[in-house]
């Protein structure tokens, strides 16, 4: 075990301005252990969340109660975000059973039943939260209060990589709109500014600023470099011993280098004909999400450990109050292949093994009706799953009651799936510490306990 | 004939503009040189006209004007509420709020936490280097000396002079102020510390600390995000407060209980935003939330005024610090009736005009009511089932409720229903007009000055139940208002008696203002840790480094102090001072401490204070440091944030093709976007990237201290944003202008004023060097402003 100083010392030259940032600072608040394991599994994480709330009990987890009782009063107590939840309303969707361990998951997912043998179904999540933005701030950060740290931050806190010309928690979103709760969804809370995620747009210029203003050639800018860098060791040369200073002169030319290798990453153009068909981006419906997904795999093999996607933002969601057949099937037919795709690519290239892919929402959805076609929120038992990265094959983990309401056994609360998700990265939760608001922090402050059950 | 100032040229433009044409002139005028701009000027201007004649685009530029003039009245009409507040405060001795009455003399407290214990005046070691410059100094160099050091050599004039600018004002010298001679005399030097004191620049870069402590932001934050308008007088409060020197007691009891206090006073009411300011959920809130927002309430209050996290305390008894459960929950019950509320305070009551906000409240009701009918008539229903949904609810009405459930979200209505044109159903009509009768009547009653967004509470005390593991499902013993033991001086059995036979009808003081006092009481309160707190945030902003490094933590957990009798005889000079927190920051510029050189010989330990350890710039500072090389820096104060550009890229649109209408899709160029930073628009959910990039707090929790970080985007973001580009043209094209365009004297002075200091010839040249390869000025600026030497001040 290696405090993070160590760690760093040990790693030699090269060191990252990230890093040596990090450095400084430990002299006052950030002084952390971290741990990695030799055991660590996931080196990369992509986490497709499904903003709004994907209805588990229509997708993977069918209930044959709520055929039976359909259009009967739900017998027991139902806490729902609408003060008038209507009766059972079963599942619109046929279901049919997948691969070896004969899943069942609805016809609105034909390409992602493929992969269940690849898949571990969380069937009990937990975020106890009936309001969409603090419900997404527990997923993220594992509180209702906005201001904690995400858990991409933790993550990226503990590894303490170096500096890159890439970052190393990324954040896409639907192009359509940007998700409720916006930048607080991957802000850094009170970690330090550097680990909040860095958003990436769809389009060849994916990063802000990251194109030179029309009246800034590219010589100028070289020169700018050359000159800046003379200026910058003549400073540190009068003012000796600050490595935060030479952490800053790097952070240029990496910034330089960043324009022509981020365009590199976004330009999808030398990927085969194939490669676009696998991830739909040939059909208008899947091409956003499709895209955003294949720049996932291509961020995955530039090494960065962390990347989340949004679909759905404030509108085109799966939030389906009204019109569930409508709204899911749509937001299925948008993800489903593109999911796939990624699966199969990410398997195909090897990488399948050391990538944790994780779906999943804010909640799920309500065994009930509401408007008659649609369903309330349910987030005290609803679906996520997660795949690659160390996790089991075919494995179901966790029962709701017979109407998909509340859990039975297996219950996962988000503390629980971001000490699982770090621990697969490799990163004791425990161990990971910072100092704040009277105490030392950690990601899920002792609330969250590593599910050893789906690891492999 | 010297040409006219580029700063000129542009006012004038812009304003001949505005006048003749309503437009205001595009940026991309101002990349021009400033030698052709004159003769240019008008074939500009009348190509621009044609080019943006078309309709929309006309009008939003108008509608933008319409706003900034509106603004401009606004802030016109508060700014003459505060100064007939000053004034008034000057001329009567109301600045000093009487004593509480129900304080017992209880003996001095020397045991438990040293943070908390009665502050005993420590004697001020002898020193014999002469150097030192006051008992700062004594006290640093005790302790250097037992390091067998000595305090470091005094900065050279012009370092010290732009250290003391930007450590006190937040922005640059002006290149006047820096030909002041070879070396200024430590008198001259502290001639200059009064005068930067007493600038109100001075109030606007403190507050900002503040700010960041009391997690200020223009919006609410969460799903909605809605701006709140009126959130700036908490602002103005601070800026004021911090340029009149309100004794520190007071400034804390005001942000506590000002309303309650001081009802009469605009600025005691104002100062009640710090409750208020926080993040809040307006959809569809949950019961929970509510209690996560009186915690927000309490940890604030307890870690910025305290240094106690007594947040801790929620779920169980404080890991740490002797914080018991229930203390926290009779926290939290002191602020159980208090409301966020937009209203007025009557002067005469201190109440607020509750009765107008019942019937704008009646008639919101009324409007949607009639919305709510509109939509039941488009339903797919029978008219028997329409006419039961239009009944009032009523739980026990089985088929009302049945038909709901089908139709529920398709009859929520909400304010987007209620537009200028809305009219109520018939049935409701007199009713109607009745109401907005009244509240014409008494709205001209209603003071002009915009005190909103304020918290108003409710004044009775309130019993509210622990709650074990923060779960409302786990509910314990009610407990009352009582304030921890353990932060106080004193255990206070005689403040615990008055809450024993409390009334809440004849009570005085009301709970929140007993705890403002509480606060700051140094017999039997918590007043000698908020002193502690207070003397060690000055000092922290000045060095970095707080002499408790732990700035909101003064428990168990936070650090020690590293120069315990400094920390307490500043402490002691604030309070016999009458919390005069402006003595305190005096006392620290002027110590040789404070203007030590940067360049060392030996490491040591920076909690020594050996030397001056280079700090960076905030964001803020950056920003307003530019627009004042740049010459576009609009000097105007207080009044509603402004909304800077922003790239389009970086708005995070609700809306597919339609991006959130906070920020103007427009580039113009006016001069309400070249405000200080410290009036710019917070918006919670889409801060404005530069700012964000910088480490600048997003106003969620209380920041006591950023972080400098360094990433790439940073980079990026000064090489390539167009405010940045199109501001180091300007600051080079001013340098050019005021060196009567020679160009090797506008690289002297580029260097003068961006970095202090003058070129060497070896830099000249290099920098000519840069100039022959066919690069602009404009692009050197931007170097210098990107640079180490330009971000980090020695």
């Amino acid at each position: 075990m290696f405090t993070r100083r160590e760690l760093l010392s040990r790693a030699g030259g090269g060191m990252g301005m990230l890093a040596l940032s990090s450095l400084l600072r430990e002299n006052s608040a950030a002084s952390s252990p971290v741990v990695h394991q030799p055991t660590q599994k996931a080196k990369s994480v992509i986490w497709l969340f499904m903003n709004g709330g994907p209805s588990g009990i229509d997708l993977f987890d069918p209930k044959p109660l709520l055929t039976k009782m359909d259009g009967k009063p739900f017998p027991g107590k139902l806490r729902t975000l609408f003060p008038y939840p209507g009766n059972i309303m079963k599942s619109p969707f046929e279901f049919k059973q997948y691969g070896e361990s004969g899943k069942h998951v609805s016809n609105v997912f034909p390409h992602v039943a493929k992969h269940v043998d690849e898949i571990t179904f969380l069937n009990a999540c937990v975020s106890n939260e009936q309001n969409h933005v603090p419900a997404c701030y527990v997923v993220n950060t594992g509180r209702q209060q906005v201001g904690s740290p995400n858990l991409g931050s933790w993550a990226t806190y503990g590894l303490a990589n170096e500096s890159r010309e890439l970052p190393d928690y990324v954040v896409m979103y639907d192009r359509r709109a940007a998700p409720e709760g916006g930048a607080n969804l991957w802000s850094s809370g009170f970690l330090p500014g550097e680990y909040q995620g860095t958003l990436f747009r769809s389009g060849k210029h994916p990063i802000l600023h990251l194109d030179r203003p029309r009246d800034l050639t590219r010589s100028t800018q070289k020169s700018q470099l050359e000159l800046l860098n003379w200026l910058n060791r003549r400073s540190a040369n009068q003012y000796p011993g600050g490595t935060q200073l030479d952490a800053r002169t790097k952070s240029f030319e990496m910034a330089y280098q960043m324009q022509s290798s981020v365009p590199e990453l976004a330009d999808m153009s030398d990927e085969t004909a194939a490669t676009h068909d696998l991830y739909g981006l040939n059909d208008p419906k899947c091409k956003y999400f499709g895209a955003q997904c294949l720049l996932a795999r291509r961020m995955v093999e530039r090494e960065v450990p962390f990347i989340q996607i949004y679909h759905g933002g404030y509108e085109n969601n799966w939030d389906q109050h009204g019109d569930l057949v409508g709204g899911h099937t749509d937001n299925c037919y948008e993800t489903d292949q593109p999911i796939a795709g990624l699966l199969t690519d990410l398997k195909q290239r090897g990488l399948l093994d050391s990538t944790l892919v994780i779906w999943g929402g804010e909640f799920g959805r309500a065994p009930v009706s509401q408007d008659n076609d649609g369903r309330d929120h349910n987030p005290y038992g609803f679906t996520m799953w997660m795949a690659g990265g160390g996790v089991k094959r075919g494995y179901n983990h966790g029962e709701t009651d017979e109407f998909g309401y509340l859990p039975i056994h297996g219950a996962v609360s988000m503390p629980d799936l971001h000490a699982t998700v770090l621990h697969l990265m490799g990163i004791d939760e425990t161990q990971l510490t910072y100092q704040f608001g009277g105490r030392e922090q950690t990601a899920t402050n002792g609330l969250g306990h590593v599910v050893n059950e789906v690891i492999a | 004939m010297t040409p006219p100032s580029f700063k000129t040229i542009r006012r004038t433009i812009i304003f001949a503009g505005l006048v003749s044409t309503g437009l205001v002139i595009s940026h991309l005028i101002l990349t021009l040189q400033a030698s052709e701009f004159q003769a240019s000027l008008e074939a500009v201007v009348e190509s621009k006209r044609e080019a943006v004649a078309q309709r929309p685009y006309l009008e939003r530029l108008e509608k933008i004007a319409r706003r900034d003039r509106e603004v401009l009245a606004e802030t016109e009409r508060w700014a003459q509420l505060i100064d007939e507040t000053t004034r008034k405060m000057m001329e009567s001795d109301q600045i000093i709020a009487a004593k509480p009455s129900f304080h017992a003399d209880i003996p001095e407290r020397l045991d438990g936490h040293w943070a908390s214990r009665s502050l005993q005046r420590t004697t001020v070691p002898p020193c014999d280097n002469p150097n030192a410059r006051n008992p700062i100094d004594h006290f640093i160099e005790a302790r250097l000396q037992s390091a067998n050091k000595s305090l470091g050599v005094i900065a050279d004039s012009q370092t010290l002079t732009r250290r003391l600018y930007l450590s006190i004002t937040g922005i640059l010298p002006e290149e006047s102020d820096l030909n002041s001679g070879p070396q200024i005399t430590a008198d001259e030097a502290d001639g200059l510390v009064e005068q930067l004191l007493q600038s109100t620049r001075f109030g606007e870069h403190w507050a900002q600390y503040w700010l960041d402590l009391a997690r200020y932001a223009d919006s609410n934050g969460y799903e909605e995000d809605e701006i709140r308008p009126h959130a700036y007088v908490y602002r103005d409060f601070v800026i004021w407060a911090l340029n009149h020197n309100l004794p520190w007691d007071q400034f804390l009891r005001w942000q506590i209980a000002g309303d309650e206090l001081q009802y009469e006073n605009p600025m005691a009411v104002a100062a009640t935003g710090f409750l208020t300011a926080a993040p809040y959920n307006t959809f569809m809130p949950q019961e929970s939330e509510r209690f996560d927002e009186l915690d927000d309430i309490v940890s604030t209050v307890g870690n910025a005024m305290l240094g106690a996290s007594v947040g801790c305390a929620r779920c169980h008894d404080h890991p740490y610090d002797d914080i018991a459960i229930d203390e926290y929950y009779s926290l939290v019950s002191i602020f159980r009736n208090t409301e966020r509320k937009n209203g007025y305070l009557d002067q005469i009551s201190g109440e607020p005009f509750r009765d107008v906000d019942l019937w704008k409240e009646e008639v919101r009701q009324i409007l949607l009511n009639g919305a709510r009918d509109e939509k039941i008539e488009d339903l797919d229903f029978t008219d028997e089932e329409k006419a039961i949904l239009r009944l009032p609810l009523d739980p026990e009405n089985q088929e009302q409720l049945r038909l709901l459930s089908m139709c529920e979200r398709c009859l929520m209505v909400d304010d987007t229903y209620i537009d200028e044109d809305s009219e109520p159903a018939q049935r409701d009509r007199e009713r109607y007009e009745i109401l907005i009768g009244k509240i014409e009547a008494a709205e001209e009653e209603l003071p002009e000055a915009p005190l909103r967004g304020l918290v108003i509470t409710g004044n009775e005390a309130a019993t509210i139940p622990v709650l074990w593991g923060g779960s409302l499902q786990q509910p314990g013993e009610e407990v009352g208002p009582r304030f921890p033991a353990a932060l106080a001086i004193a255990q206070n059995s005689e403040l615990h008696k008055s809450w024993q036979s409390w009334d809440p009808r004849h009570s005085n003081p009301r709970p929140r203002s007993a705890f403002a006092h509480w606060i700051t009481d140094l017999n039997a309160g918590a007043g000698a840790l908020a002193a502690r707190v207070a003397v060690n945030r000055v000092w922290l902003h000045y060095f970095g480094l707080g002499l408790v490094d732990t700035p909101s933590n003064f428990g168990r957990e936070g650090s020690e102090p590293s120069h315990p009798e400094l920390l307490e005889w500043l402490a002691c000079e604030l309070v016999d001072s009458g919390w005069n927190i402006r003595h305190i920051h005096r006392l620290i510029v002027c110590s040789a401490t404070f203007r030590q050189q940067s360049q060392h010989q030996d490491n040591v330990a920076r909690d020594l204070f050996h030397r001056w350890w280079p700090r960076r710039m905030t964001a803020e500072m950056f920003r307003d440091s530019l627009l004042q090389l740049s010459g576009y820096y609009n000097q105007r104060m207080y009044g509603p944030a402004f909304h800077p550009p922003i790239p389009r890229a970086a708005i995070l649109n609700r809306h597919e093709d339609d991006p959130d209408e906070t920020w103007p899709t427009v580039v113009v160029d006016r001069p309400e976007i070249y405000r200080r930073s410290v009036y710019i628009l917070k918006k919670r959910t889409n801060p404005l990237p530069f700012l964000q990039l910088f480490d600048s707090p997003g106003g969620i929790i209380s920041c006591p201290q950023r972080r400098d970080t360094t990433v790439p985007t940073q980079s990026l973001a000064l090489w390539n944003d167009g405010f940045m580009r199109e501001q180091s043209k300007q600051v080079s094209a001013r340098a050019f202008a005021d060196s009567s365009y020679q160009l090797e004297n506008a690289i002297n002075k580029l260097f003068l004023r961006l970095l202090g200091r003058n070129a060497d010839p070896q830099e000249v040249e290099r920098v000519e060097a840069f100039l022959n390869q066919g690069n602009g000025l404009g692009d050197f600026a931007q170097v210098l402003l990107m640079s180490n030497e330009f971000w980090y001040f020695n």
